[in-house]
């Protein structure tokens, strides 16, 4: 008897071509064009927010939130789905670390005050 | 302006773990039952036994459709300890020579060995999801710092259900004790450390099983984890605790993840369950896989769902004029297949499990642990199974421990149920008595220490002791029949060997046997050593309850050495006289009037063929004459003399030096005439070491090795020393090791209902491997032929001597006979040309 996996079915690249009668020259998953729709807003929040003046037709944040896109779908894939991503990364600021320097502990008797009782 | 706080060690996060009350686990948000799965055997079953076990478990688990389920798959040491003073319980008078290593020693070197060896058990747990909490039951849960009694009716009906299914055939789980939980959230917590020597001492009392969230403290107090940023494996310390002066220990450990999978043949013959593939690394590997089981109807909807998308994409690229991707219509016909069985199959075939298969392995440092990483992913690729070895390892340490959640939604899979259950994680090796000495330990799937208890069939189990050894020739038989038989002598168990040929001889000069064993050449031996009325003992009267069955036991012996002396007589003749029809009839009627008188030798039978009245008789007789001139004769053609009866030391071992077997491929006719004379003296021979059963107490352990049994089978009194040997070995407490170099001869004495147990050695030629796997009730025609012939001999490079054996319980397996645990019996026994020299024996 022969059984199967299912994970194939799962494995559907479901990819946007473009609108009807105009297909773009490069073919991008639904999830990456929502990625980047993210990202760039992100990144104009962030312009506004800090002191930084918004050029229009903002060119460089289009460029810059299409590379951070590539990035992370690089590391996307149907085994590895984008919330595997930011659990990664929880996960990585909760582990415990190493501790840079040990601190020795050690008793000490300085901050003792003796007074001595007279007992007339 | 804020101060770092410093800490010496870094302590891992609380756990999800609220109370534990013996198997029933509790998270703030969820209940949990836990589950122990006993271990299954798995090799050399029949497919309708492996199917019957896929398709019970995947019953078992379709029915706990809606519920998350947490596999955990540990091991647990071999109790070296235990089995030590099982041994030594059943050992009440073991042999002990002054100047030589005592047995109390030798038990201590085993287990040392054993320890060594790092032979583990499988403990296979399952954790079952009940439910999740309600609010209600939480806010009174933490006022009243441990589930309310209203909780635990609640889930009582529920518990009681998912109880009865996971109890069902193929899963036969048990709710986990108190100790199992305290063991399994140790090994957990501290994955990949040493395991706890000590558990907690609270084993009874109102408080025994159930662990509060203070109490929880206990079980990571003692470790400490410690990542490095994006690291590939998380280091663990472990703190002995209370006991001073030892050390903390450190281990690495690296969390993998099972990748892609593909289609597989189930039951594989060929090869293990996927999920117990790990069992057969040198290393011990720890599995974790959390799994939401789909009933057919849900995993329906999520398979429509993807269809429907697999078919916009389709329509998409028709919009665009473009070549659809070929696996698109790949994956819609897969999805079709899948809902049609889902619609139309049984619910075993239709259930889902959706989940995450984790596995860890352990280092001492990164350096061993990354390699290790290596050695399971390369094993996988073999299998065509691609393990992942993802980032986030410290949340991939705590999925291990139950009832924490999962940390990555990384490399989830989706697998029939029956997939999951074809992995068989229960699959284990279990050979072995649990109560013998060590004899080596199985090397199919699993490594795990396998004893064999000499007695074990006839005081236990009430069944005959019959044990044959069969294998070609070097596949290590007389290794196995003394490394057997030395064991016996160290507890005092009286012990004949017959081996032919010699080697077993230097048994007798190891220190720690000398005092106590005789080497017997039986060429030089007295004049009618073997004079075959003799050999065959005659019944002591005290065996008996009545004077009928004494006389009976009589009766049958006087059968016997008449059935004996007439095989001698027609072996010693040539094969042209004894095919005359006349031979047998004067022969018979010669052997007749000896009355099989044990006091009778072979001179009265030449002495009644000359006084017979056919002139055959005498040119027979004038025969026996001429063979009797011969030098080796002289042992059953007696001269005046006393003889000396022996077999009387713990070990006697009887040896034929010289002695020229016949090539089985030769016919009788070519035979020579020492060859000739050969047969005849190891029938004798095996008759003469079986004395030695009825010599002693009737309830005495008894143990006869005999080698080159092949010969005895093709004559009827060898057949009936076997029957005799097979009916009373129970009843005289013995244990007969019977060697062969062919099956058919040991199938063909008529003995199978009295094997007790096993061993079958390396098998070559087909219809002998068929053989060998019918003496060990295996099924044929199924592959298993190829697993005999792939045996390693014991004459290869590597070393080995691997048998498959069936123990006394019925359970088959592979068994590589270890001898390394003591090298002074290992240079004694080897017998191959050019390993002696280097005196070690290399081990995987």
């Amino acid at each position: 008897m022969l059984i199967r996996p299912d994970d194939e079915v799962y494995r559907v690249d479901a990819v946007w071509l473009g609108p009807r009668g105009m297909t773009l020259p490069w073919s991008a998953r639904y999830t990456a064009y929502g990625i980047w729709l993210v990202l760039f807003v992100g990144i104009l929040l962030i312009e506004a927010v800090l002191p930084i003046r918004v050029t229009v037709p903002p060119v460089w944040e289009a460029v810059l939130s299409i590379l951070a896109t590539y990035a992370l779908t690089g590391v996307i894939d149907h085994d590895r789905p984008l919330v595997s991503v930011f659990q990664l990364a929880r996960w990585e600021l909760r582990a415990p670390r190493t501790p840079k320097k040990h601190r020795r502990h050690k008793a000490t008797s300085a901050a003792v005050r003796v007074r001595e009782r007279h007992v007339p | 302006m804020f101060r770092k706080s410093q800490r010496e060690v870094s302590t891992p996060a609380p756990l999800a773990l609220r109370y534990v009350d013996n198997n029933l686990c509790f998270t703030a948000h969820e209940a949990w039952a836990w589950f122990v799965l006993p271990t299954q055997p798995w090799s050399f079953r029949s497919d309708a036994q492996r199917e019957q076990l896929l398709f019970g478990a995947g019953d078992a688990l379709a029915w706990l459709a809606g519920h998350r389920l947490h596999l955990r798959v540990t091991s647990r040491p071999y109790p070296v300890a235990d089995w030590a003073k099982r041994l030594h319980d059943h050992t009440p008078d073991p042999l002990d020579t002054a100047g030589a290593q005592p047995w109390t020693e030798h038990l201590v070197a085993m287990q040392r060995h054993l320890h060594a060896k790092t032979m583990a058990e499988k403990q296979v747990f399952l954790g079952v999801r009940i439910s999740t909490r309600p609010a209600s039951h939480r806010i009174i849960s933490a006022l009243w710092r441990r589930p309310s009694n209203v909780e635990h009716a609640r889930l009582l009906p529920e518990v009681e259900r998912i109880a009865e299914t996971v109890a069902l055939p193929g899963l036969e789980g048990r709710p986990a004790t108190a100790a199992e939980m305290e063991w399994l959230l140790r090994r957990s917590v501290g994955l990949g450390l040493p395991s706890p020597h000590e558990l907690s001492p609270v084993e009874s009392g109102v408080d025994a099983g159930t662990w509060e969230s203070e109490d929880l403290h206990t079980f990571t107090d003692g470790i400490d984890y410690t990542a490095r940023p994006l690291g590939r494996s998380v280091e663990l310390t472990g703190h002995a605790g209370s006991t001073p002066g030892q050390h903390p220990v450190t281990r690495h450990v690296a969390v993998l993840s099972v990748g892609r999978l593909e289609e597989i043949e189930v039951p594989d013959p060929a090869r293990e369950p996927w999920l117990a593939h790990t069992d057969r690394l040198p290393f011990q590997v720890e599995w974790s896989c959390q799994l939401d089981v789909l009933s057919g109807g849900e995993a329906r909807k999520a398979i429509q769902h993807k269809l429907l998308v697999v078919r916009d994409m389709q329509r998409h690229y028709a919009e665009h004029d473009l070549d659809e991707p070929l696996a698109l219509d790949r994956q819609a016909r897969h999805a079709r297949e899948v809902e049609d069985q889902m619609s139309r199959g049984a619910e075993v075939a239709a259930a889902r499990v959706h989940g995450f298969f984790r596995l860890a392995v352990a280092g001492r440092s990164e350096e061993e642990c990354l390699e290790r990483v290596r050695k399971v992913v390369t094993s996988y690729r073999g299998r065509r199974i691609t393990i992942e070895h993802p980032k986030g390892q410290y949340g991939l340490v705590r999925e291990f421990i139950p009832g924490e959640p999962v940390s990555t939604a990384a490399y989830r899979r989706r697998l029939p149920v029956l997939y999951l259950t074809a992995g068989v994680p229960m699959a284990s090796s279990k050979l072995g008595d649990r109560r013998g000495p060590y004899v080596g330990y199985t090397a199919g799937s699993a490594r795990r220490a396998v004893m064999f208890d000499t007695h074990y069939a006839t005081e236990a189990k009430e069944t005959s002791g019959l044990v044959p050894v069969v294998g070609g020739l070097g596949a290590g038989k007389s290794v196995l029949l003394g490394q057997i038989t030395y064991e016996a002598a160290r507890r005092r168990i009286r012990s004949v060997v017959l081996d032919p040929s010699g080697p077993l001889a230097r048994l007798t000069q190891l220190p720690e046997l000398a005092a106590h064993s005789e080497h017997v050449d039986l060429t030089t031996a007295a004049s009618g050593t073997l004079n075959p009325f003799a050999v065959v003992a005659t019944p002591l009267r005290s065996a008996y309850p009545s004077d009928e069955a004494h006389h009976e036991a009589e009766v049958l012996a006087a059968q016997d050495r008449k059935l004996l002396v007439m095989d001698v007589v027609r072996m010693l003749l040539p094969p042209s006289l004894d095919a005359l029809p006349q031979t047998s009839l004067v022969i018979s009627d010669a052997v007749r009037a000896t009355r099989g008188d044990q006091d009778a030798s072979l001179w009265d039978v030449v002495g009644h063929l000359e006084a017979h009245d056919s002139p055959h008789a005498h040119v027979v007789a004038n025969f026996l004459r001429d063979m009797a001139e011969l030098p080796l004769s002289r042992l059953f053609f007696p001269t005046a003399g006393e003889r000396r009866e022996r077999l009387e030391a713990t070990l006697t071992v009887l040896t034929m030096p010289g002695l020229v077997l016949p090539p089985k491929s030769v016919p009788r006719e070519q035979w020579s005439t020492s060859e000739q004379l050969a047969v005849p003296l190891l029938h004798l021979a095996a008759w003469y070491a079986t004395r030695a059963v009825y010599g002693a107490d009737m309830q005495a352990r008894k143990l006869v090795a005999l080698d080159e049994t092949h010969f005895l089978g093709e004559w009827s009194a060898g057949r009936a020393l076997f029957t005799r040997l097979g009916r009373d070995s129970r009843k005289w407490n013995t244990c007969v090791l019977a060697a062969s170099q062919n099956p058919a001869d040991v199938l063909g004495m008529d003995v199978a209902n009295f094997m007790s147990a096993a061993f079958v050695g390396r098998l070559e030629d087909e219809d002998a491997a068929r053989d060998g796997l019918r003496m060990l009730r295996v099924q044929t025609g199924v592959g298993y032929e190829r697993a005999l012939a792939a045996l390693s001999p014991g004459r290869s490079a590597e070393g080995f001597r691997e048998f498959v054996m069936r123990d006394v319980d019925g359970n088959v397996d592979k068994v590589r006979v270890d001898l390394t645990g003591n090298p002074a019996l290992l240079e004694a026994l080897n017998t191959t040309a050019g390993r002696a020299a280097r005196g070690e024996e290399q081990v995987a």
